[in-house]
């Protein structure tokens, strides 16, 4: 796919179905086996410098398809020259990104944690993968929920 | 469980004074439970609890979430309770561990879902 072009398709993931129904429940617990849990956390890097831009442009697109299940999102993004970026929302609130001047510590990767409800890691990992020519990297996954 | 019990256990993991400053310690580490989770997980989680608990749960979550970690977390526990956050700690992991026996197994894996493992001093292992 030429530079500059998103698969708008694999970015809203048409092969899956998004609906709750369509997507099998996560079954929790022994003693409370008929429990259907619906919250999914993951925790992804991208290993080099991510484009900002296209962060927000990706990021913009899902709040706006899916704000609601979007819990919680928090992470530091690493955007080149530019510094460094903390990113916090709940839901559709979205607090303006702070460009901070310095690192935390010394691992200088980029690192988001999603908390969602009904989207699975696979799902939101998929849709930054649509994204990797604009990002010019894709997302490598640190953590997930693991089904119990 | 009744509230009683919920109380008594908290004072005895917190080695609180008192029945009354494990109330408070209950009240405000379950008000920031309140204002942290989202998505109709308070309500939920409400819904297993015993009365006098789960009134606390219901209350109204503010617009904006300002808590995105534990130390948000604590501070807001602090706020509440009128003590400094080591101690907040100690209160809301006392909480946090008898909200754990209080509720299923699962409610309690959709709460934990809604915490990054930042958060994991607050819960049992």
């Amino acid at each position: 796919m030429p530079f500059g072009e998103v698969d708008l398709d694999g970015f809203l993931c048409s092969t899956v179905d998004w609906s709750p129904a369509g997507i099998s429940p996560l079954v929790v617990g022994g003693q409370n086996a008929r429990h259907v849990s619906r919250t999914y956390s993951t925790s992804f890097t991208f290993d080099v410098r991510v484009a900002w831009r296209a962060f927000g442009i990706w990021f913009s697109m899902l709040l706006s398809a899916r704000g609601e299940d979007v819990l919680r999102v928090k992470g530091l993004l690493n955007i080149g020259a530019a510094g460094l970026v903390l990113i916090k929302g709940v839901q559709h609130v979205v607090y303006s990104p702070d460009h901070l001047k310095g690192w935390p510590g010394a691992d200088h990767r980029s690192r988001i944690v999603f908390i969602t409800r009904y989207i699975r890691s696979e799902e939101l990992l998929a849709s930054l993968e649509a994204f990797r020519p604009l990002f010019g990297v894709g997302p490598r996954l640190l953590e997930a929920t693991a089904p119990v | 469980m009744q509230y009683e019990e919920f109380v008594e256990r908290v004072q005895q993991r917190s080695a609180l004074a008192s029945f009354a400053d494990a109330e408070e310690a209950t009240r405000a580490t379950l008000t920031v439970l309140g204002e942290y989770l989202t998505g109709g997980e308070g309500p939920d989680l409400a819904s297993q609890l015993p009365q006098g608990v789960a009134e606390i749960l219901h209350q109204q979550p503010p617009e904006r979430s300002t808590i995105f970690s534990l130390n948000d977390f604590l501070q807001r526990v602090g706020e509440e309770e009128g003590v400094g956050t080591e101690e907040a700690q100690d209160h809301a992991r006392a909480v946090m561990d008898v909200l754990e026996e209080a509720v299923t197994e699962g409610e309690m894996q959709d709460v934990r879902r809604q915490f990054p493992s930042e958060f994991d001093p607050l819960f049992r292992g």
